[in-house]
């Protein structure tokens, strides 16, 4: 499976957003804020969700600033440090 | 003093608002597929309560209840306290906490967020944007008789003009919701 729709799939299913579907969620919208409208504990949640799933560890939480910007943004790190 | 104005009892046996029975409404599934057939029912748009545990689901969809029944929004927004009490805590939910654990897995913070039982006061407070007081009692059973001599207390001390609250009970599968609105004489 592409892994930008895997992403989308799991962050429906993981952060119970029910009332989405992954069509709705753009490659590079903003996931937090005025985009998807996710909060700090979907913050922690995508965390675990890239520990759990793809075996990458956040240790510096600026970092993940970045890294959660978009769906483009998630896969491309997740690409470059899967293990 | 105070007087009751509205009361709501909800369980496996059905609702009742103020005396009218009705059945549950039809749902596939469990406890989480009765709590999300109300939420549609009440034509609720308010994304997060996917996001909550069936404790606060139960409590939220039962304040939107009694909005229905009761305008609320007559009264300041810290006029209205808040009074719940439940048998289980937030067991329910701790024991997901615990079998993460047990898996292996990282826990989950959405999960762990919910891991007190008076999380629920705070989802309904922060829905209505209500700031009044409001207290979370572990009992073994509801006493009304105890839970409205505390209410007096709030009365007394001007800390209230009106309370909200009751039974708000989950486990597994099982729940229960009195739910009572009394005001100020």
């Amino acid at each position: 499976m592409d892994l930008k729709l895997e992403l989308k799939e799991k962050l429906i299913d993981q952060l119970n957003l029910e009332e989405v579907k992954p069509e709705d969620i753009k490659d590079d919208e903003p996931l937090f804020g005025e985009g998807l409208g996710l909060d700090s504990i979907d913050a922690l949640e995508i965390i675990v969700i890239l520990d759990n799933n793809y075996n990458i560890k956040i240790g510096n939480p600026e970092e993940a600033r970045d890294i959660f910007h978009s769906i483009n943004t998630l896969a491309t790190y997740i690409e470059a440090n899967q293990k | 003093m105070s007087q009751q104005v509205c009361h709501i009892k909800w369980n496996a046996d059905g609702l009742i608002v103020d005396g009218q029975q009705a059945d549950l409404l039809p749902h596939e599934g469990g406890l989480k597929e009765l709590l999300a057939a109300y939420y549609k029912s009440l034509g609720l748009n308010y994304p997060k309560f996917h996001k909550m545990d069936n404790l606060s689901k139960l409590g939220v969809l039962g304040v939107a209840m009694l909005s229905a029944q009761y305008d609320l929004s007559a009264y300041a927004d810290d006029a209205i306290a808040m009074h719940f009490q439940n048998a289980s805590a937030s067991l329910d939910t701790d024991w997901v906490h615990q079998q993460n654990i047990n898996e292996g897995k990282a826990a989950s913070p959405a999960n762990f967020v919910y891991t007190l039982p008076n999380i629920v006061l705070g989802e309904i407070a922060i829905r209505n944007k209500w700031y009044g007081e409001n207290l979370f009692v572990v009992a073994d059973s509801f006493d009304l008789e105890r839970w409205m001599k505390t209410n007096q207390v709030l009365f007394d001390q001007n800390k209230a003009e009106a309370v909200l609250g009751g039974w708000v009970e989950v486990l597994e599968e099982k729940f229960e919701l009195e739910l009572y609105f009394v005001v100020k004489q």
